[in-house]
């Protein structure tokens, strides 16, 4: 048998080329099928890791409806799971187990022990290298070529994953198929901003009283809107919708709207009401006018109008002539007051202007300024600058009282013809100058209303700059000046009710001691720490005699002074210093209401007073700017409670 | 013009390839009538002989190593003798030694006589109880086939072939064999007990009257030719590579080791077990009637031409690991192809 095929391998000689070729192919075809079978083994035993992902990927697309930028995380993890499982089969595709892979395939499956691979290795060889043992091997392994069968050598393999692959495959699919019903909740109005400002409750309910107050009475259209927004900011502060940026953002708005009427040009009105009151303070008629003007009274200035008007419309007892002519003469002096102004400011501008161009032309001509004319340059320069200032605030304060010019102006011209038409301009006048009045009195609105908005500024960059600490002792104190038991201040004492120990101050602290400010009458250590409570004073009161339903049993002091009040109904009266009055005195109320918080009517009175004082110390800049801030707090936080 | 000599070369191959096969078999025939079975054995030994190397055979006593090199010995016409080792054996006791020679003519002369050594077929029965002097005697005999006494080297006639026997049972009072020494055998054949039917075959030749006759089936010339014409088997590139690599892996320090070789082996097999493995599958070829040997033929003779040439540490002796599990593993996971 065996030599029968050794001798049909020498048989096969002379056909070796062709049939060389042919264990060739079959041994390149039998490699490719083992390369793909490859390729599917490894893109199956990796496909499930980007399919997981894609499937994981896309649920949660689909539940958390990402589709914004956010799942762009998500393609990118895809892509680089995507690459890496192409760049694995490319690698099992391209990974070739040597160059004899398909004749070893070959040769194993049809047990040949070898004789096609070895024949295809000798077949590289060059012939001149070739040993008649490697052309015998050659020969005997062609004689075998036709009978060999890569496809039956290297079958088709499944590979073991592919159940579980195609399974993920079709449910991926599902899945992008599938629609989750998007539940979308209503958004809800205003939800808590994350850093949202946090003021006390103490403060809010300050800020809230205000602005109810400001709201109470009728304003100006604009002023009600301010103040409306002014409502609305401290609303969204207390209900903490708002952040810190938030609030001085709008408060800055709210400055930027109010702020039109500067203090110089105020002064310019006011001194544009002087000098139509001076004019008009010439004629007997119009004198009281002039000097309610002067005053800057523009209530009492309408009303003094509309008397004139009567007086002028009156056909009883008109006015005589000369009367007639003074009233007339200043009723247009008044009216020209503004242009007469202009045109001084003017001409005198135009002076200095000459001066001015005189000098430059001096320099121009390279004619050195001695130092008098540098001097004088400047200094006209300077004045050149005040008088642009003084014609924009007298032409504002002219507009604010063209109005009433017009009509006075009218007024003085009808004044001689028909008494019946001046004294209606007159009229018109009066309504000018009650829509002056309104504005004077907005304005008054709008500066109170700035004052308000600078305390919550300031409140609120004091408040950035204490932190949390102060927060919790400004909670305690509201509870205390309500009446309540604030909780024990870290460290300290609560205060007892009947104690004898030094009377201690309330302080308001910026977090360390010695910067506290005393209630007046409280003795204290000002650099207890802050939040430390003080503790009880002396027992207010110290007037004889006891409260009883009985008649008294005994007697005052002095014999002979008033009837014993049968009633029994007196009251205690302290004597304290000047105080003379009766009742407790301040200090004693002051202590009283540190105790048991800031309530009562007695507190409200001597918080008023001593309010008042205050503020006429603040106005009259008595106190350094850096300190008001903290005596209007320390007012702010010892005001009445209800 | 060139096919045909092409065409002559190969029917010269192709016969000589019959011839050769026709051979084995006739030997293999002989020795089967005295052996029974140890089919792996008689053609390891008929390898040894053929690749003009030695074999170490190892089995426990009685199971016909010996009496299998006797009966090779007298298949082939080739000188045979038995070296029995034994503790006191000397190196002179196998190589010979020098003698005074009186002779009426010439008077006193020193000659040389030859020891057992030089015979073309030596048996080394029980090699491993002799101490390790006279062990390292045949060293330079089974390498270089010559020995050298004194200033005089005598050349050992071809084919030269040593087969060494020895117990593994028996350890006590043994050299085991040097590394050096083992190295150059070609192959330790593993001796192993018969099958039923073999044992009953066994007992019906040695206990009747039937006594085998062996006949020399190879001349000297003959053996030598069939060496020559082993060595003329070409190897195919792929094959030899896979021989190498397999080589290779035995080795700790290569690459990509294997679990068992990283844990249990202190010394992969030496470049003569690649020409071993090379030689045996070119053998194993021809046995065939292959031109070339394929890499079945390399995993098939790599146990037996790598088993006495891996070095176990101590971990491996310990845990009774043998080298033939190592080659397996290494087998079970080497690439065909790379």
């Amino acid at each position: 048998m065996r030599a029968a095929r050794l001798l049909g391998a020498s048989k096969a000689l002379g056909k070796s080329p062709q049939q060389i070729s042919l264990l060739r192919v079959k041994a390149r075809n039998a490699q490719a099928r083992a390369r793909l079978n490859r390729l599917f083994a490894t893109a199956f035993r990796w496909a499930p890791g980007p399919l997981g992902y894609a499937a994981i990927g896309l649920t949660y697309v689909k539940v958390a409806h990402r589709s914004d930028g956010s799942s762009g995380w998500l393609w990118l993890g895809g892509s680089l799971l995507l690459v890496a499982w192409l760049g694995i089969s490319a690698r099992a595709w391209l990974r070739r187990a040597g160059q004899s892979e398909g004749g070893l395939l070959l040769d194993h499956f049809h047990e040949l022990k070898g004789r096609v691979g070895n024949a295809l290795s000798f077949a590289e060889l060059p012939l001149s290298e070739r040993t008649p043992f490697m052309e015998a091997a050659i020969q005997d392994a062609v004689r075998v070529g036709p009978e060999l069968s890569p496809s039956l050598a290297v079958p088709w393999l499944i590979p073991r994953e592919t159940p579980f692959v195609v399974v993920l495959f079709f449910g991926l699919l599902g899945l992008s198929l599938l629609e989750v019903r998007v539940v979308r909740e209503a958004e809800r109005a205003a939800p808590k901003a994350s850093q949202a400002l946090v003021l006390a409750i103490d403060d809010v309910e300050y800020f809230k009283e205000i602005s109810a107050r400001l709201a109470e009475a009728p304003h100006a259209a604009d002023v009600n809107q301010a103040i409306q927004r002014f409502n609305q900011l401290v609303l969204d502060i207390a209900g903490e919708r708002v952040t810190r940026d938030e609030v001085f953002r709008r408060l800055d708005a709210l400055e930027r709207d109010l702020a039109d009427a500067s203090d110089a040009e105020k002064a310019a009105f006011e001194q544009a009401l002087k000098d139509r009151a001076s004019e008009l303070k010439s004629s007997q008629q119009s004198r009281a006018l002039g000097e309610a003007l002067e005053r800057h009274d523009v209530v009492n200035a309408e009303k003094e109008l509309k008397k004139l008007a009567e007086k002028v419309r009156q056909q009883k007892q008109p006015l005589n002539r000369p009367d007639l002519e003074r009233l007339k003469k200043a009723l247009e002096a008044a009216s020209q007051q503004t242009q007469k102004r202009l045109e001084r400011i003017e001409a005198r501008r135009q002076e200095l202007l000459s001066q001015t161009r005189r000098l430059l032309n001096k320099k121009k001509d390279q004619k050195p300024l001695s130092a008098q004319e540098a001097k004088e340059q400047k200094e006209t320069e300077r004045k050149l600058e005040r008088l642009d200032r003084e014609k924009r605030e007298a032409t504002a304060a002219g507009k604010g009282l063209a109005g009433l010019d017009k009509e006075l102006a009218e007024a003085a011209q009808k004044l001689m013809k028909e008494a019946g038409l001046s004294a209606k301009d007159l009229e018109q006048g009066a309504e000018q100058m009650n829509r002056t009045a309104q504005s004077e009195s907005s304005q008054q609105e709008k500066q109170q209303l700035k004052k308000r908005l600078e305390e919550l500024r300031e409140l609120l960059r004091q408040q950035g700059q204490a932190g949390k600490e102060q927060m919790k002792r400004l909670l305690r104190f509201g509870q205390r000046a309500r009446g309540g038991n604030g909780a024990p201040a870290e460290g300290g004492e609560p205060g007892e009710t009947n104690g004898k120990g030094p009377k201690g101050p309330i302080t308001l602290s910026r977090g360390g001691p010695g910067e506290g400010i005393d209630i007046p009458g409280g003795s204290g250590k000002p650099d207890a720490p802050g939040g430390q409570k003080g503790q009880k004073g002396q027992k207010p009161g110290q007037g004889e005699g006891s409260e009883g339903a009985e008649y008294g049993t005994g007697h005052a002091g002095g014999l002979r002074g008033d009837s014993t009040k049968l009633d029994g109904k007196f009251k205690d009266v302290s004597v304290v210093a000047a105080d003379t009055g009766e009742g407790a005195a301040s200090a004693e109320v002051i202590h009283g209401a540190a105790q048991r918080g800031f309530t009562g009517r007695g507190y409200s009175k001597v918080y008023t007073d001593y309010r008042t004082v205050a503020e006429s110390v603040i106005s009259k800049d008595e106190v350094p700017a850096g300190y008001r801030f903290y005596i209007r707090r320390y007012f702010q936080l010892i005001r009445p409670r209800e | 013009m060139k096919d045909e000599s092409i065409m002559s070369e190969n029917q010269s191959v192709t016969q000589q390839v019959l011839d050769f096969q026709t051979k084995v078999a006739t030997l293999r025939q002989e020795i089967g009538r005295v052996i029974v079975g140890q089919k792996e054995v008689v053609d390891g030994v008929i390898a040894c002989l053929l690749a003009g190397s030695h074999a170490l055979l190892e089995g426990v006593p009685g199971l016909g190593k010996t009496m299998l090199v006797r009966t090779l010995a007298q298949a082939v016409r080739l000188d045979f003798s038995r070296i029995q080792f034994t503790p006191d054996l000397m190196p002179a006791d196998i190589i010979g030694t020098t003698v005074i020679d009186e002779s009426a003519n010439a008077g006193k002369v020193f000659e040389f006589r030859k020891g057992p050594i030089f015979s073309h077929i030596v048996l080394a029965d029980e090699v491993n109880r002799a101490t390790p002097k006279t062990q390292s005697a045949l060293l330079e005999a089974m390498q270089e086939h010559r020995v050298t006494v004194g200033r005089t080297t005598y050349t050992i006639e071809e084919p030269y072939l040593v087969m060494a026997t020895q117990n593994p049972l028996e350890m006590e009072g043994t050299y085991p064999l040097p590394e050096a020494q083992l190295d150059r055998f070609f192959y330790k054949l593993a001796v192993t007990f018969p099958s039923r039917e073999e044992l009953h075959s066994i007992v019906d030749r040695t206990t009747t009257l039937h006594e085998a006759e062996v006949k020399a089936v190879l001349e000297r010339e003959e053996i030598l030719g069939m060496q020559k014409l082993v060595r003329q088997v070409a190897v195919a590139r792929h094959v030899q590579d896979y021989a190498v690599r397999l080589l290779q892996a035995t080795h700790v320090q290569t690459g990509k080791a294997f679990d068992k070789v990283q844990r249990f082996v202190r010394t992969g097999a030496s470049p003569r077990g690649l020409q071993a493995m090379l030689l045996g599958a070119k053998i194993q070829a021809l046995f065939d009637g292959r031109f070339a040997p394929g890499i079945e033929d390399i995993r098939s003779v790599a146990p037996l031409a790598l088993r006495h040439r891996i070095l176990l540490n101590f971990e491996g002796e310990a845990e009774g690991v043998t080298t033939d599990a190592v080659i397996e593993q290494i087998l079970s996971q080497l690439p065909e192809s790379a």
